[in-house]
This record gives structure tokens, sequence and C-alpha cells, in this order.
């Protein structure tokens, strides 16, 4: 055993043991119901803009209070707080990922990410919609 | 059926040329491979002779392709899916290039082209003087055929690899079907086939398209013009080291290629590297994350390349000097091609998913499938013929001394390695999830698909910054050891650097100590130890080129490219951690109230937002910043806005940035910051939120009424000119005249023309005539004037168009004039004295003054007793009989009083508590703007000392060319050329450009 296997040794040691110590401070994709479950746990969740509650938002008062309702497809529910400014196009999402905190009565929204329907070039029926749009205005 | 207008020769050729350069791609892989296995020499030459050929066939084929598609995107040939998808009327010319790399086929095709020219260099490079092996040589009879022969050693299977990764390479853009399954994308294929559409029915289709979807818009900036072809040349070129590696094992020679492959991994790495770094540039100068790194899976998948390249240059080193560590070179060798390999599987297949913002989306399973073979076949069979020849490579077992620069040396590539290995593993979160049993496994014990935690930054940071610390000090102290053994006495020249090291880290750490303390005592002191291995490692190889190298310039590469990459850590080490929010609220000294985070039970305080109401200053940080108003920018959509800072204290310091707002045609917003430069520091502004003003109207002239107008002027033009006639020139010298007087004088200068002509070039003739106005201006008057300028072709005449003295009157720039001076916000405001309790009217109804609270604490603000703050609660009556609660705020700190207005955004008030009389009366100042209230909100860095990063990133990439240069062997001039302008091209787009 040469010293420096023994160092090679310790760097891969201490790379998987950092790795296995970190392993408990990955977040998960969790549904909002499994999400109420972890109080407190940083997850990740995907989901709906429920658009048949009022996003609140008023830059003017304080542009870094947004607050919103989202619902998932297993049927659950909650309220959004996010304190950061309204991601533009947030209406015409057709798919968030939020990640955060469950609070009580309420998710703390730490980031969103949105899925638009257009924001992807390649996706087929964007280019169609592209296409019908630009050929029936005259 | 005949479809009308439709260029398809074009088409019909670049897709033969396609499958030519398949084909002799395969041809020439052939060719090599038989020339590798050859032992008689004749035969060997003629397949070798039949490979370049087809090798520069393919290369042809290759580069017409590329004009064809070149050709079809400037054109606007919509009938082509690829011009469909990228290209668009509206897009300027020097983003062409960029529109062709944005899709997948083309960023393939121009890996390829790297990859041709590479190979076309090896093929005719080695026909020179490179490197000659013993051997096989006198069995030859002509001088030319010996050195032809010689060098062909490695030709042959180095180019059996080029030709092979071509082939794969070239099957993605194929678009050929077999049977129902369409093997590659063309880049050919017709948007009538593509897309499923009613009115590709018609013959006439061709008309009715419009316009193309065009460039995405993050991706227009001269960065992405630039940054691709570096970033694909760094790519490209790790396939040559993982060649020789290849041709070391297939020949039996086992440790010949390290030297000849050694300047070409240098090569590699500077190319790599500035890439990288282009890429980072990029994302600061125009992404809103805020930064030039941001651990993007994408970002991570080009850097670990990149370590393993490092980690390999030194393993070759230690080689080519000591006959040790040969087997860690090929493995270097080997995988940092693979993982350049895994990398376009991680970004292109799109199992990143949601993980990244550059990633491209998914492109078809079949192609998904057809990358996954490339990496696989590639990088598995290469290791598994390394692990089969393992034995056989020759190793050195005696034990290397501890002081041996080998040692050292030795172990700083195993801190790149483990480093990239780190990276990768954690970058390839969303590939566990998908892996068959690894999957089931994560679901079992984590409780749901992984993701990364809550702070992604951090869990790479805090383990990098311990390999910044470890590399800092190895590449400090690795020189100073002499290979094999070091005399004791030798090393005391380390004195010297080590004293003046440690005095310098005491001076800075007093005078400008690290702040960063969010992640706790233990990040902190890690940061300091980086930071103190960084200073280490510049002092320690400075000292050595004065001390040890001397003039012996050539030599101090190495030395070169450490300084400046422990430049380029600390320059990030400074500019992380210290950088300022200054549109924080608790910078700004608003307590805004926010949650308890449950676990830290620390205040939680992300407020990083500030809104700033048009013509009104807002403190941020040592800056007065005014949001003046806003103008349209070259593109549609494209909306600039005006910042004005003012230093608090030293009033010569003002300046305007002017970030801007981009809404696509597909209604996806981006924000792209704008940065005032110093040499110490950036100011860095983006615009997080603005109101959508003009849905639907494209730019209302009536937008920029808010200004209170002192005059407008304007200036005529003859008809399709832009040059601004005599007397024109005396009316805007008496307008200089009379601006001069108060000094500061805003402009928006506006042009139109008349509607004779194509709506194009009207939009560029009024554009021409504003800039003639906005230069004469300039030029014959204050050069600090702030000048906006806007232009709008023929949209907006002012008169009809239906006589000619009507578009006289309409080929006009006009300039509006205001005085900043004029604009501070008491004189805007009307002001009511007021006590508790009693009531006072404006406009539209009345208010009342309910209370006063000192150093309030509730919904909205949260003082303690120990702020000077004092908060005015009125309720406000309209005419028709709505109620509205306002609570504008004062607030008393050392230097300054700063006023928190509070607006009624319905009925367009803005209040302001103005300040407290001498006999108790509470002064409240109202203003109501005739148009709505306009306002943005903002976010603000500072990042001290950012172009430490920059620098150090040109110092090293020059110190690996010098080494380069050196192992290439070059004559002086073509090193002195090569220098100067890799330099030269380097330090331009870092240091000076944008």
């Amino acid at each position: 055993m040469k010293k420096i296997h023994i160092i090679i040794l310790i760097g891969i040691a201490g790379l998987i043991a950092g790795f296995i110590t970190m392993l408990s401070s990955f977040s998960s994709y969790d549904t909002i119901a499994s999400a109420k479950n972890k109080q407190g746990k940083f997850v990740h969740l995907i989901a709906k803009l429920d658009k048949s509650k009022p996003v609140d938002y008023d830059p003017v008062k304080n542009p870094n209070y947004l607050s919103f309702f989202i619902t998932d497809s297993l049927g659950g529910n909650s309220k959004v707080v996010y304190h950061n400014s309204k991601p533009r196009d947030l209406e015409k999402s057709e798919r968030l990922v939020l990640k955060g905190k469950m609070q009580n009565d309420h998710f703390e929204c730490k980031e969103i990410l949105l899925k638009c329907p257009s924001k992807y070039k390649d996706d087929e029926n964007n280019l169609r919609k592209s296409v019908n749009e630009q050929t029936n205005t005259p | 059926m005949q479809f009308e207008g439709e260029h398809l020769l074009y088409g019909k050729i670049g897709h033969l040329l396609v499958i030519i350069a398949t084909v002799c791609s395969l041809l020439s892989v052939i060719s090599f491979f038989a020339a590798s296995r050859k032992n008689d020499i004749t035969e060997r030459l003629s397949w070798l002779v039949f490979g370049r050929i087809n090798f520069v066939i393919h290369s042809i084929c290759l580069f017409s392709v590329f004009i064809i598609v070149f050709i079809i995107c400037k054109n606007h040939y919509f009938e082509y899916m690829y011009a469909f998808k990228h290209a668009s009327k509206e897009l300027e010319n020097k983003y062409l290039l960029a529109c062709i790399w944005e899709g997948q086929e083309g960023s393939f095709l121009l890996w390829m082209m790297w990859h041709a020219v590479l190979g076309i260099f090896i093929i005719s490079k080695t026909k020179k003087k490179l490197y000659q092996p013993a051997g096989i040589l006198k069995a030859s009879s002509s001088p030319d055929k010996n050195i032809s022969i010689s060098s062909n050693e490695w030709k042959a299977p180095v180019m059996t690899i080029i030709g092979l990764a071509q082939f794969f390479l070239c099957l993605m853009i194929l678009g050929v079907y077999v049977k129902d399954v369409r093997l590659g994308n063309s880049l050919f294929s017709l948007t009538r086939n593509e897309i499923d559409a009613p009115i590709f029915s018609q013959p006439n289709y061709l008309s009715l398209i419009k316009d193309g979807q065009g460039l995405n818009v993050l991706l227009r900036n001269y960065w992405m013009v630039i940054h691709p072809p570096i970033l694909f040349l760094g790519f490209a070129s790790t396939i040559i080291p993982f060649a020789f590696a290849y041709a070391g094992l297939q020949t039996k020679k086992y440790g010949e290629w390290a030297k000849p492959a050694l300047p070409w991994t240098l090569f590699s790495a500077a190319v790599l590297g500035v890439g990288i770094m282009m890429g980072g540039k990029w994302a600061y100068e125009s992404l809103s994350f805020g930064g030039y790194w941001a651990w993007d899976p994408v970002e991570n998948a080009s850097l670990v390349p990149w370590l393993i390249l490092i980690a390999g240059i030194h393993t070759m080193l230690i080689y080519n000097s000591t006959q040790r560590a040969l087997r860690a070179s090929y493995l270097f060798a080997i995988l940092s091609f693979s993982f350049v390999l895994y990398s376009t599987f991680l970004t292109r297949t799109g199992i990143l998913g949601d993980a990244s913002v550059h990633s491209f989306t998914e492109a078809g399973i079949a192609i998904n499938i057809m990358i996954g073979l490339m990496v696989a076949l590639f990088s598995l069979s290469m290791l598994a013929l390394f692990f089969i020849r393992y034995r056989k490579i020759p190793a050195i077992h005696s034990e290397e001394s501890i002081q041996s620069r080998e040692f050292w040396m030795f172990i700083g590539s195993v801190i790149f390695f483990l480093s990239a290995i780190f990276i990768i593993g954690i970058t390839s979160i969303p590939v566990y999830n998908k892996t068959p049993l690894l999957k089931d496994l994560i679901l079992q014990y984590h409780g749901g698909k992984m993701a990364l935690p809550e702070d992604p930054e951090f869990l790479y940071n805090k383990v990098m910054v311990i390999a910044a610390f470890i590399i800092g000090i190895l590449t400090a102290i690795s020189q100073y050891f002499k290979y094999k053994d070091t005399p004791g006495k030798h090393l005391r020249k380390l004195i010297i650097p080590t004293i003046a090291t440690i005095l310098f880290f005491i001076a800075i750490s007093i005078t400008y100590p690290f702040l960063y303390d969010k992640k706790g005592a233990g990040f902190l002191l890690a940061i300091y130890m980086a930071f103190f291995a960084s200073a280490y490692s510049i002092i320690a190889n400075g000292y050595f080129i004065l001390d040890t190298i001397k003039n012996k310039f050539k030599q101090a590469g190495g030395s070169i490219a450490h300084i400046g990459f422990a430049l380029m850590i600390a320059g990030m080490l400074i500019s992380s951690s210290n950088k300022i929010i200054i549109s924080d609220s608790k910078v700004n000294g608003i307590n805004l109230k926010m949650g308890i985070d449950p676990i830290t039970k620390k205040q939680d305080n992300p407020s990083e937002n500030l809104t700033l109401l048009r013509e009104i200053p807002a403190s941020m940080g040592e800056y007065n910043v005014t949001y003046m108003n806003d103008s349209s920018g070259n593109e549609k959509g494209r909306k600039f806005y005006k910042l004005l800072f003012e230093n608090k204290k030293n009033k010569k310091e003002t300046f305007v940035v002017m970030p801007d707002i981009y809404i696509m045609k597909d209604n996806n917003m981006s924000s792209n910051p704008d940065t005032r430069s110093y040499l110490t520091k950036d100011i860095f502004t983006y615009i997080t939120y603005a109101l959508d003003k003009n849905k639907n109207s494209g730019h209302t002239p009536t937008d920029t009424d808010t200004i209170p107008k002192k005059s407008i002027d304007s200036v005529l033009f003859e008809s399709g000119k832009s040059d601004i006639s005599e007397n024109s020139k005396i009316s805007l010298d008496n307008l200089i005249k009379s601006f001069n007087e108060n000094n500061k004088t805003s402009i928006t200068i506006e042009g139109y023309t008349d509607d004779t002509g194509e709506a194009e070039q009207n939009l560029i003739l009024s554009k021409k005539r504003v800039i003639a106005v906005s230069d004469y201006l300039k030029s014959n008057g204050d050069s600090s004037l702030l000048i906006s300028t806007d232009w709008y072709g023929e949209n907006h005449p002012k008169y009809d168009n239906n006589s000619d003295a009507n578009r006289t009157l309409n080929r006009r720039v006009e300039l509006t004039i205001s005085a900043i001076k004029n604009m501070t916000p008491s004189d805007a405001y009307d002001i009511s004295e007021m006590k508790i309790g009693e009531k006072s009217f404006y406009n539209n109804g009345y208010f009342i003054l309910n209370k006063v609270e000192i150093n309030p604490s509730n919904d909205k603000y949260k003082f303690t007793s120990d702020d000077k703050a004092l908060m005015a609660d009125l309720s406000f009556v309209t005419k028709d009989s709505l109620r509205f609660n306002a609570r504008p705020l004062i607030k008393a700190d050392a230097t300054d009083i700063i006023n928190i207005n509070d607006t009624i955004f319905s009925q367009n008030l803005i209040i302001q508590f103005a300040g407290v009389t001498e006999n108790k009366t509470v002064k409240i100042g109202i203003k109501e703007p005739s148009n709505f209230i306009d306002f943005i909100a903002v976010k603000s860095f500072i990042f001290p000392y950012i172009n430490l990063v920059w620098l150090g990133l040109t110092i090293m990439a020059i110190g690996i060319i010098i080494s380069m240069i050196r192992r290439f062997g070059f004559d002086n001039t073509t090193s002195a050329v090569i220098l100067i302008a890799a330099s030269l091209g380097i330090f331009y787009m870092f240091l000076l450009a944008g």
C-alpha cells in the first residue's frame, strides 16, 4: 500500500461519507397531500394554479408578497405564499413546480418554475398553433 | 399537389450531401482501421490515402450543408422546418449564426464541423515532423515516404476514432426512414410534412405563413453568436486525447501516445475553459439569475470534462517526466470525452426535464436511443478495452517520495477527478429517478423521487470550497519540488512567498473581511481558507517565475496558468461572498414583516425586490434611484427602462442603466439585466415586474406624457433621407443653448416616416433619423445629456398620409425635452398640514388623518423602539363614497430622511408623509398624476471585484496556451502569432467588450 493509495482511498471515503450525510438533506417530489404530512420539510410540488381563486399581488404595496391557490391531479389543494415578485404568465401556466415548505395552512414557497404551454418551440402542438394563428388572421 | 413558391432544390442537395457525408465517414473509419491493422507498409499507406480522401470529402460535404442551412435561414425559406422554427424576418443578421446552432440538428452540425477541422489538422499536420517513433521507418525508400509513415503510426488509429464519432453524429441528422422509424432529424425536413395543419393542403400555403418562430430572445446576445462555437470546439477537441489513448491501447505502444497527446489536451483545456466561462459571462450579462454560475446541470455537464482534462494534463506531465501515472493518464483521457458524450446525453434527451433551464427538449425516442447508443459504445467499449489491457500498461511499483513533485501533482489530479465525480454524481439525480432498479429503491427509502435540497448551490459550494483550498495549496507548493526527489534546502525557497502570503492575508482580513455568515461560521472559515490558498498560489507561483524560471518565458506556462486559476477562484470568493443586494428592503431600512423559519427560528427575509414609482426617487444602498421612463427597443416587444442612479454622498456619481424586458411572440418574457461596471465592482440591475401597459397596441405615444413636458420640438426630413438640413441645424443649436442653462435635461427623441416605401425600410429610416439628431445633440451640446430614443417607422403618423404636405410633416423626429431638476418629489406633491382627526380635500374626495404611530409594528412595517419612524394612518373617501386606507411613513436614520410613500393604485394617488411642522401638525403630500401611476419592481446587486474572475480566466487561458505552444514545438514566429492573437481575443471578449 503506497501513501498515494491511502490518500486516494481517504478521498473516496470522504466523498462517499459526505454523500451519505447529505442524503437526508435532499428534497423529494411530493403531492400536496403528502407534503401536508411533512410539515416544515422542504419539498418539490407539481401542481396547477387554481384559477377559480384569486391571485393576490400588489407590487406597489409590497413587491415581495404573492399568494395564490393550487390544486394537483390527486385533488389536493393549498394556498401558496411566495415572498418574491410575481412571475409573469403565472395565470397562463399549465403546470407549476413549486419548491418550499408546508406551513400550517399554506405552502411557503421559495421558488416557482413555470411550465407554459408555449415555452417549447419543439412542441408540435405549439408549432401548429403558430401556423394556424398566422394563417387565420389575414 | 404542386405547391407554390417552394425552393426544394436546396433541401434536395443538402440532404444528398448529408448522405454522402455519412457514407464517407463510414468508409474513412473502415480504411483508417484497416490501415492501423496492416503491417505491410504499402498496403497501410494505400488504406491511409483512401481514408484521407473520404475524410476530406466528408468534411467538404459538412461545410456545404452548413452553407445551405445558412442560405435557407437567411432567405427565410419557411417551407423548411428549420428556418420556420429558428429564423424570423425581424431577426438581425448578426444573429443568423446563433439561430443555426439554437437547434439540436444545427448544434450537431457545428460539433461535426469542428471534428472535421481537427481531423484535417491531424492528417495534414503529422505529415510534417510532429513525432517520430522508432521502428518500421527503415523499411521504406524515399525520405518523404519515411516521414509520412512514421507519423501514420498514430494517424490511423486516431482518425479511426474521429471518423467513428463523425459517423454516429451524421446519423443524428440523417433523416432517413428505415421502415417507420426515422433515423435522425434532418435539417432539411419540410414544414408541411412536419406539422399537421389544414393550411398545408393549400397550394399557396407559403404566402400565408408570414414569419418564422425566430430565435429565442435569451439567445439574442453577442455571446450567443461566439460562445457556442468556442464551447463546441472545446467539446470536439476532447476526442483527441481519447483517440490517442485508443491508439496507445490498439498499437500496444502503451506509453508513447502521452507525448503527442499532451499539447492537444492543453489545447482542449484552454478552449473548453474559455468556452465554459463565456457561458458564465453570457448568463451574467443577459440572464436574470444574478450571477455567472448557478450549478445548473448544463453548466456542470461542461465543467466535468474540463476538470478531468486538467487531471489528465497533470498525469501526462508526470508520465513524461517520471514514467509514472500512465494508467491514470489513460483513464482521464478516456473519461473526459466520455463525459462530453454523457453531457450530450443529459442535455439532449430531455432527461433533465425540469431540472435545467438550458437543456434541449426531447427530440424523439429514436434520437434518444441513438444518443444513448453512441455514449455507451464509445465510453463503455473504451473502458472495457482499457481494463482488458490494464495489466499490460507499464507501471512503476516502487513508491514515490513525499518530497517529489509527482507525488503532490498526482494528489492534485485526484482532487480534480473526485470533484468531477462529485459534481456529476449530484447532477445525475434526475437520471437516478429514471433508472429501473434504482428508481424503486429511491421511492422506497426516500419517500418520493429525489430532488435537490433547499439550497442546491450551497450543496456544491461547501464541497468545492474545500477542493479550492487543497488545489490552491498544491499549486502553490508543487513547483518548488523537483521530480523524483527534492533536496531539503531547495524547499527553503518557499519561505519568502509563505511569509508574504501570511502578511497579505492578515492585511486583507482586517481591511476587507468576508461577510458571508448566512451558512454559519464553518463555511465562512472555509471561505477564508480557500482565499488564503488562492493568495498563496498567486504569490508562490509569481515568486517562482521571478526566482526560478526568470526569462525562460516558454516554461512559465504552468505557473501563469496556476496564477490565473487562483485569481479566478479568489475573484469568485470575493464577488459572491461580499455581494450586496442593494434592493433588499433590509438594506433600505424598510422592515417588512416576514415569516419566521420554523427550522432555523430565524427571521426570514427574502424581500429582494424594490418597487420604483415613476419619477420618484427611492433609496437603494448608497444610491437614490429613479425610474425615469421607458422606451421601445429595436425589436418588437422589447422595452428598456431608464433608471437614474445618483450617489447620495458623491453628487458627481450619477449614471443611467437600462435593463430591459422582452416579451416574445409566444408571450414569454425575458428580463435582461444592465450593469454599470467599475474597475472594482459591478452594479447589476434587472426588472422583476413591470406593468403591461400596451398589451395590444405596441407603443402608445401617451406613454411618456407623465413627464411634465417643457417643450416639444421637431425636425423635418426630406423624403427617404436622414440628413439634418441646415435650417434644422440652426434650430437644434438654439435648442442646445436653451438647455445648457439647466444642466440636467432629459430628451426623448422619437422618429417617424411617411408611408412611402416598405414598412421595414421605413423603420430603419426612422432609426437613422433619430440617430442623426441624437448624434448632433451629443456632439454639439453637452455630452452628459440624458437621451432616450424610440422609432416607429410609418406607425403613429401625426397626420393622415393623404397629401404631400402631410407626408412632409410626417417625416419628422420629435424631441421631448424635460428638466429633471424640477422634478424633486416635494415640488410635485400637494401638501396639507393636518392634525389628528382633521379632514382635508383632494380633487376626487377627502381624507382624514386617523392617527400617527411612532415606530409602528404591524402587518406592513416592523420597527422597534430603537428606530425613528413615524407612520400616518389615513382614510380616503372618494366622491362616489369608496373608502381606502393609506399608511405612508417617514423614517430618519443617521444620515438621511427616507419617505416611504403609499399608493392607492385604483385611485391613482401617491401619498407621502412629508414631515411634521413646529406646532405638531403633520404634513401630508398628495400627488395625483394625470396618467395612471407607472412603476416597476427591480432587483439590484453589487458584485465587488468581479473583474478578477474574468482577468483570472484570461491569465489562466494564456498560461495553458503558452504550455501548449511549447509542447507543440512551434517556431518562434508561429508561437508569437498564436499567443498574441489568443491573448488579445480573450482579453477583449471578457474585459473590454460589452
